[in-house]
């Protein structure tokens, strides 16, 4: 295991949500690395600091609150054993930041919680608004810190699952989102719209599945995450969105062969390769032409 | 000692209780473990098993058998808590058995413990059942079936193995690993890991947000491979006239193919560096970061696209 692959999965480590294989070579990896034990040290720290405050705060004082208390909990350990480790130093390395990236997070999640208080964000691409993914108003009723759920009935774990689950699809939903806006500077316009249409029928269909699973009890009824409508439009809606983010062409097989930029000729001389290839340079696409389809490089 | 009998709607299916037996492990939980046999009548056939239990792991293998065997393995921390963890059989007059986990309710009852209870099933099949598990938080195993699988959980890891047919997995958490597929697939993720190794179909799509994709032994007509934050290293064959695309938009790629025919290429990265090798591979770099290139050659082309925007692009192909 390498270092960045091992700080990605630090936080799933630190779960114990590795499988065995995976967590064994993170230990082994974390044996020899000094900079990763002290980086993994310093997360430890601040998801024990972050377990041991109250389960919820209340939405009316929202993520500054908590990210001021995470952080007056650092501190005051910090002072309580400045020499203490490694990981101390890392931490005061790295703190500007960390704070800079969860006071992010907090302010997306202050935007979740206190939209309708704020002025309204212009458009981004694809006539999205950041923070407006259709999960958005689950985080009213099911949003907060994980619990290490201690003490939890199974009921209470599984609403606490359900919020992780919807929390991280719209994580993943938002940070594409970002992504696309990005990207829109080299994006094509009429696929963006065409995605944008796309995208806004998937999350009629997501406000209208939450709805009606809000309306179900907590534990009997629900539908199962495979069936459950909600996450198959997450699904649709995540797919839609990354589809977008990394540029790949949509639609018809092969479609990007035939959009590419005509008489692109590769520099280090004709590419014809195959022996209908006409005359002169041509691209792959005089590949495809040869498949007979007629549709070769414009 | 736990014994039910399974009744349909339209037909019977006799289910035996082969066994149950309970135990107390040295931590003080209850452990009970219950073994039912459920058969279809004469005339009639199991073809589909759906389980539905989001109280712990789910493992089902296929076998050259008539009738299904389902294992529970409950664990609370006392008896009356073991017995208020529920499954139930239902056999559909359509050939589908459905299996669910419940916790009893009541009047009185006091919440059950999360972290002290948990229902795990082992599912013994005929081979040619098909399978469709969901959970919420463990493990999905499946293997040695011939009828493919759907297979969705929240958190946890899903692991399919020795199957033929169409397979599909959504995982919000968690690893995926498929092993010696012949069939579609079709998995997705939001945060994990992907492993697909002896992987081989028409179709292969797979969508992971956040973290690697690794392949070895892959081969499909129509192939999809993205992720927006993680590597992907794959070895695989492109056959003729297939269509492979493989894109991320953070992580790099490092692809390895076989070809036995023409094959066409572009491979990009914004930021990232391009190479490609590979004795046959004639081409350029039609522009920064563009590689353009073909593999002549008699016959269909497979059409190879390959893109980062950050990462870096590494494409090579071999002769077989």
């Amino acid at each position: 295991m390498r270092c960045p692959q091992l700080q990605r999965l630090s936080s799933r480590f630190l779960d114990g949500d590795l499988g065995a294989e995976r967590a064994s070579a993170a230990r082994g990896h974390l044996r020899d690395c000094e900079r990763c034990q002290r980086a993994v040290a310093a997360e430890a720290e601040i998801v024990a600091a972050a377990r041991s405050l109250p389960s919820s705060p209340e939405p009316a004082q929202g993520w500054d609150v908590l990210w001021g208390r995470v952080s007056a909990r650092v501190a005051e350990e910090e002072r309580a054993d400045a020499a203490r480790s490694a990981a101390s130093l890392w931490w005061r390395e790295n703190r500007s930041r960390l704070t800079l990236a969860v006071s992010a997070g907090a302010a997306f999640a202050f935007v979740l919680w206190g939209a309708p208080a704020l002025p309204a964000l212009g458009p981004g691409p694809l006539g999205l608004v950041p923070g407006s993914s259709s999960g958005g108003d689950q985080a009213v009723t099911e949003g907060g810190p994980e619990r290490d759920g201690v003490g939890e009935s199974l009921a209470e774990r599984g609403a606490r699952e359900r919020a992780e689950t919807d929390r991280q699809f719209r994580e993943a939903v938002s940070e594409l989102e970002v992504i696309i806006a990005e990207e829109q500077a080299f994006s094509d316009g009429a696929r963006a719209d065409a995605a944008g249409a796309e995208l806004g029928a998937i999350r009629e269909r997501v406000r209208g599945a939450k709805a009606a699973r809000v309306a179900l009890p907590d534990t009997a009824g629900r539908p199962s995450p495979r069936q459950d409508p909600v996450y198959e439009a997450y699904w649709e809606e995540l797919a839609t969105l990354q589809r977008a983010a990394v540029g790949v062409s949509d639609g018809e097989p092969g479609a990007g062969f035939r959009q590419d930029p005509a008489g692109r000729a590769p520099a280090t001389g004709p590419v014809t390769g195959d022996d209908r290839g006409g005359d002169g340079p041509q691209g792959p696409g005089g590949a495809r032409d040869s498949a007979g389809d007629g549709e070769g490089t414009r | 000692m736990t014994a039910r009998v399974i009744q349909g709607a339209v037909w019977v299916a006799v289910a035996t209780a082969a066994n149950a037996a309970s135990a107390e492990p040295g931590d003080g939980a209850v452990v009970e473990r219950d073994v039912i046999e459920v058969g279809a009548p004469q005339g009639r056939s199991l073809h589909e098993v759906a389980v539905d239990n989001r109280l712990g792991d789910v493992h089902i293998v296929g076998g050259d058998r008539e009738s299904a065997r389902v294992v529970a393995i409950k664990r609370a921390p006392d008896r009356e808590l073991i017995e208020r963890l529920k499954v139930t059989l239902t056999p559909d007059p359509s050939g589908v058995l459905y299996i669910d986990t419940a916790v009893a309710e009541g009047e009185g009852t006091v919440p059950m413990p999360a972290e002290a209870v948990a229902l795990d099933l082992v599912i013994e099949t005929p081979r040619d059942m098909h399978a469709r598990v969901d959970i919420w938080r463990g493990r999905v195993r499946a293997r040695d079936l011939d009828a493919g699988a759907e297979l969705a959980a929240s958190r946890g890891d899903i692991e399919v193995e020795n199957v033929a047919g169409p397979v599909t997995a959504r995982l919000v958490r968690g690893e995926q690993a498929f092993r010696v597929i012949f069939g579609a697939v079709d998995a997705r993720g939001v945060e994990g890991e992907i492993v697909l190794h002896t992987v081989r179909g028409e179709r292969l799509g797979v969508a992971l947000h956040d973290g690697d994709v690794r392949g070895h032994g892959v081969a499909a007509d129509e192939l999809s491979i993205l992720t927006t934050r993680g590597d992907i290293h794959l070895r695989g064959e492109a056959t003729g006239g297939g269509l492979l695309q493989i894109a991320s938009h953070e992580g790099s790629l490092d692809v390895r193919l076989e070809a036995e025919g023409p094959l066409a290429l572009r491979a990009s990265s914004r930021r990232g560096a391009v190479d490609v090798t590979g004795a046959g591979v004639r081409g350029g770099m039609a522009s920064p970061g563009r590689y353009l290139g073909v593999v002549p050659g008699d016959g269909d082309p497979a059409l190879v696209e390959l893109s980062s925007r950050i990462g870096n692009v590494r494409f090579a192909v071999v002769q077989p």
